[in-house]
């Protein structure tokens, strides 16, 4: 499968396409800022998700964290080890702390993501703020 | 520049960023959900500034999203014989009981415009309680292992806090001087009711709520800087319901960027 690059949105959720498909999950920024995560709310496989709503929940501490959807897609598989293993997202969140593989919908969509240059520039501009 | 400077310079950053503080005072569990869940989505517009609810609610149980009923001791009926019904929510946490005499403090801020962590925002909320609670002359801290407000090996505040959109809601109840009895229903957050005390219970002496509101209400202007003032409920729906119908009417539309 081709592997395209990775894309970020600013609600830091990331996109990594291979073909039709996109793997999801929060960027690494927002993994470390969140501090370990005890506890996630995947999506059901077959579920519709719409760009910039809620798909899933993280929590840790005793804070729960909605992720908007970074893109519009169809939940093809879910990262069924979070369930015993959330911590799998501070470890290795482009690996294996993905959430959950869409179908992509509109390949529009993802020109609206930053690339992780881009999204690497957008946290030090609001670092400066 | 000089930590102090940097300091200096945010809180500057912070004192424009409005505030709306509402003393709710008695409300049901169900209809302030129902009103945060409204200002989170108008805050996440920018059509209102961060709010900083109080309330005191009947008795209620609720369950986070990781709540397992198992930690309700009695059953759903016998609850509902008493007038105390089981409410699923979306913050952290597992199961909470809130009732009279139980300070509910729910801060509705925009993370991401403060340039807050959650995890600093959650370390703030605490700190606001625990500097209230030695105004009190109460020695309050936090516990390694779990969230919350606690006296020694009792919890005297619970914490659940949720965001969407990387505005917060829900928040932090404190145990002024509730019926502790009510307590033994549920295994708070898995721990056993024991574990749980009140300011009353500390102090030997009731103090009363709305000078417990005033130290919470000092404490966390202090954290969260900005221009604060207090509003009325009924000013806060107005405002609500002005622009909920705005919002619908696509007079609004949303400006829903992250940085500021």
């Amino acid at each position: 499968m081709a592997k395209g690059a990775l894309k970020i949105s600013q609600d830091h959720v990331y996109v990594q396409t291979s073909d039709e498909e996109a793997q999801v999950g929060i960027s690494d920024f927002a993994a470390e800022a969140l501090g370990t995560i005890i506890y996630v709310e995947l999506p059901e496989v077959g579920d519709d998700v719409i760009k910039n709503e809620p798909f899933a929940t993280v929590e840790s501490g005793k804070a729960s964290v909605e992720l908007p959807a970074p893109i519009s897609g169809k939940v093809l598989r879910v990262n069924q080890e979070l369930e015993e293993a959330p911590d799998l997202i501070n470890q290795d969140t482009y690996g294996k702390g993905w959430i959950a593989v869409l179908a992509i919908k509109e390949t529009g969509d993802l020109a609206e993501l930053m690339s992780k240059p881009d999204y690497d520039m957008f946290l030090a501009a609001a670092e400066e703020e | 520049m000089l930590r102090a400077d940097l300091e200096a310079e945010r809180d500057e950053l912070m004192t424009d960023i409005d505030g709306w503080i509402v003393n709710l005072g008695h409300a049901r569990y169900i209809e302030v959900l129902d009103l945060q869940r409204k200002l989170v989505d108008l805050r996440q517009r920018n059509t209102v500034p961060d709010t900083l609810l109080l309330v005191e609610h009947e008795s209620v149980i609720t369950l986070g999203r990781r709540g397992s009923i198992d930690n309700i001791l009695s059953g759903a009926e016998d609850l509902a014989s008493q007038g105390i019904h089981i409410q699923r929510v979306e913050r952290g946490g597992d199961v909470t009981y809130h009732g009279p005499g139980q300070l509910v403090v729910y801060p509705i801020v925009h993370l991401t415009q403060r340039n807050l962590s959650v995890r600093g925002f959650v370390d703030l909320l605490e700190e606001a309680l625990i500097k209230a609670l030695a105004d009190f002359g109460i020695r309050a801290g936090r516990n390694p292992q779990h969230r919350g407000v606690w006296v020694s090996h009792r919890k005297v505040a619970a914490l659940g806090v949720a965001i969407r959109r990387w505005v917060s809601f829900h928040g932090i109840a404190l145990n002024v001087s509730p019926n502790m009895d009510h307590f033994c229903y549920i295994n708070p957050c898995a721990l056993r009711s024991d574990q749980v005390t009140s300011m009353s219970e500390l102090l030997g002496g009731t103090p009363g709520m709305k000078e417990v509101a005033q130290r919470v209400v000092a404490k966390f202007i202090e954290l969260f800087p900005g221009k604060w003032h207090e509003i009325s409920p009924t000013e806060l729906f107005t405002e609500v319901r002005k622009e909920n119908v705005s919002a619908r009417a696509g007079i609004n539309p949303a400006p829903t960027t992250l940085s500021k």
